[in-house]
């Protein structure tokens, strides 16, 4: 797994509304294989924009992001639609599972965009996933016959489907109490150490400093190390 | 907008990136995920899908039924294929009230027309009609046993065949029609007593003359299936017998007491039915008649033909209301279809952050404008052979022309393009947004 960035920034720009710059121009910055990262940030300093540009949705205002050698935005959109699903899992703020799919549905649905086939032995790797997650049981259960942890695990889950070698996770545990969101951030770090897949999360909660192997602050559009 | 970035960072080349076109098994993920969709809502989905039903059927319906109705018509009137000779009036009342036996007779004509003709050179069968009472609902026609020589085309075989029993001999003998049998409940040897009047009614009043049963004909699928046929003199010998009774006649003979006092020929009949032996034969006694003050001579075939005219006449109209139909029913589903999509914003931008493109966002949006489309148009055909197998019933009850559903080969080439029409129209404008869907401000 290879992650850089060169001089990204970004800058909204929406009819009506004032230019907002989020990103100051971030020179060479990368993160390496397996790496487990924590983005930290208040709220509004632009820890989601910055998740959306590495994952290839939000084309930044300038710059490159270069996953495993490949200029994202080189690419076009339907071709850097299909790298994503093969290279990056994300694990979306709101978890943002689809409800008329069923937790095993959720899960291969990322599989079927990747192979650009619907063979059976997408559920196989399906199920394990859950099972690694202990989610076996529930895999027929819709989301809404889910708790809220067991709907981030499933997440979880999803976003591994492809076994990317970068995950990203924004806020993941943000919706649930406390000591729930604590034990599924180490779950989801060693899922995420089992899988060889490199972690990005993105959070404002102090407790998990200790937990990750390098953190950065998102401060008025900047990246300051703060760990390595 | 975007500065673009020329210096690559790792001057090893990526690796070749499959293409993104989708195979059909892909394809097929978008029509699942798309009836996933649609089952999420069985009550939007449901509602949408009778729209469409229902104006698929209304092409149906009338297609089925006007097609119905003009086979039974030609069924009823195959072996009438002649001239048909009554009283001077509407010439298609007439050939509507003989063959098809609608509506009440148009009046009477003397005996002796039907006479001349059996004389004339030039006619190889004639077959005369005198209508007049009823039993039980069915209709009293008195005619010859020539009758039974009635028959589509010389080299056909009659179409009256008995089932049971023999042709009428003497008098207050009777045959009946298959349905009348049926419905009366006769068999051969039984008797009946004549109600006054060609109309059910109220009808209290019979005349006590006894007729009996002497046979049964097999079923034709025509009017005639609900006739009861006996002799002309029967016919003339009931009505002689109410004579000096205080009815307003409606039918055959009413003028027969008038007629008395003239001293002229009492004997009355409603129509002939005329085989001339050729074609200019036909012609000549055609032209006759119109030349002539005493009866007119139709032509069936003429006759239908217009009313044919005026079936098809009725479904253009139907047709063109089917079309408003069919447009309402696209901008119904464009509407249903237009509302879940545009809730449904943040899942298509969670599909896309999964690696799915806008092309196949696209394709699946469309997928649920079609399938709706195409469910309702197999839900329509059922109702609409329903509705069109429900109204020829009733009708075949009222008219006695029985009229075939069929199913409509010809109709499905049209209304898969209809429903084609329809899907895609309807899907268009929903799938372009979906097309459209921001991902990051939808997540
Ligand atoms: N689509 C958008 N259009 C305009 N401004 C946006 C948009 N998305 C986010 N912003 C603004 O950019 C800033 C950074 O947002 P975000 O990246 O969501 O921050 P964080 O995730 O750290 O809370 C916020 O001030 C927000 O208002
Ligand atoms: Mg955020």
């Amino acid at each position: 797994m290879s992650l850089r960035i060169e001089n990204v920034s970004h800058t909204y720009r929406s009819r009506g509304l004032a230019e907002r710059p989020v990103l100051q121009p971030i020179a060479g910055w990368q993160v390496e294989a397996g790496q487990q990262l924590l983005l930290r940030g208040v709220s509004g300093s632009g820890k989601t924009t910055l998740l959306n540009i590495l994952a290839g949705l939000l084309t930044p205002t300038s710059g490159e992001v270069w996953l495993n050698r490949q200029p994202l935005y080189a690419l076009k959109e339907a071709a850097r639609d299909r790298f994503r699903s093969r290279h990056v899992g994300y694990v979306l703020q709101a978890h943002h599972l689809l409800p008329q799919l069923t937790a095993l549905e959720n899960i291969t649905m990322p599989m079927i965009f990747a192979a650009n086939d619907r063979s059976n032995r997408h559920a196989q790797q399906a199920l394990a996933l859950l099972e690694g997650l202990g989610l076996a049981e529930f895999a027929r259960h819709r989301p809404a016959q889910l708790s809220m942890g067991q709907r981030l695990r499933v997440a979880i889950a999803r976003a591994l489907a492809n076994r990317p070698t970068l995950l990203l996770a924004d806020e993941p545990t943000a919706a649930l109490d406390p000591a729930t969101g604590a034990s599924t951030m180490t779950l989801l770090q060693q899922t995420c150490r089992q899988h060889n897949a490199a972690l990005i999360v993105a959070s404002h909660d102090p407790t998990l400093t200790d937990q990750f192997d390098r953190v950065i602050d998102l401060k008025s559009g900047q990246l300051h190390e703060v760990s390595a | 907008m975007r500065n673009h970035q020329t210096v690559p960072y790792d001057p090893t080349p990526a690796t070749a990136q499959p293409r993104s076109t989708a195979s059909p098994d892909r394809v097929f993920y978008d029509l699942v995920l798309a009836w996933r969709n649609l089952k999420a809502q069985p009550v939007q989905s449901g509602i949408t899908l009778l729209v469409v039903a229902l104006a698929i059927a209304l092409f149906v319906a009338v297609v089925a039924l006007n097609n119905g109705l003009r086979t039974g018509i030609v069924a009823a009137s195959d072996p009438f294929g002649m001239l048909v000779v009554g009283p001077k009036g509407s010439a298609q009342e007439l050939v509507l009230s003989t063959i098809l036996l609608q509506g009440l007779p148009i009046g009477n004509m003397p005996y002796h027309v039907y006479q001349e003709l059996q004389a004339d050179d030039r006619v190889s069968l004639a077959v005369p009609l005198a209508m007049g009472d009823n039993v039980g609902g069915a209709r009293i026609i008195g005619t010859t046993p020539d009758f039974f020589q009635l028959r589509p085309a010389l080299n056909k075989p009659p179409t009256f065949q008995l089932a049971a029993g023999r042709e009428f001999t003497g008098d207050f003998e009777a045959v009946l029609g298959s349905k009348a049998a049926a419905g009366l409940g006769l068999k051969l040897g039984d008797q009946f007593v004549p109600a006054h009047g060609v109309e059910t009614g109220l009808e209290t009043d019979t005349h006590n003359v006894a007729h009996t049963v002497v046979g049964i004909l097999q079923p034709t699928h025509s009017p005639f299936d609900t006739a009861v046929l006996t002799s002309i003199e029967s016919v003339w010998a009931v009505h002689k017998h109410e004579e000096g009774g205080n009815h307003v006649e409606t039918a055959a003979l009413t003028t027969a007491a008038a007629a008395d006092e003239a001293g002229a020929d009492q004997r009355q009949i409603t129509a002939v039915l005329v085989r001339p032996t050729g074609f200019i034969e036909t012609n000549q006694l055609w032209r006759e008649f119109r030349l002539g003050s005493e009866a007119q001579a139709a032509f069936p075939g003429q006759e239908l033909g217009q009313l044919f005219d005026l079936l098809n006449q009725g479904q253009r109209i139907l047709t063109v209301a089917g079309y408003l139909a069919a447009a309402m029913a696209t901008l119904t589903v464009l509407l249903a279809i237009y509302s879940a999509t545009d809730r449904r914003r943040s899942m298509i931008a969670v599909m896309r952050s999964l690696g799915a493109n806008r092309t196949s966002i696209f394709r699946m949006v469309m997928f649920e404008a079609l399938l709706i489309a195409a469910i309702g148009a197999l839900a329509g055909r059922l109702l609409g052979y329903a509705a069109a197998y429900g109204l020829a019933a009733n009708l075949t009850e009222q008219s006695a022309i029985p009229i075939p559903i069929t199913y409509e080969m010809g109709l499905e080439p049209w209304l898969w393009a209809v429903t084609l029409a329809v899907g895609l129209l309807a899907g268009l404008i929903p799938a372009l947004m979906a097309y459209r869907v921001n991902i990051v401000e939808n997540l």
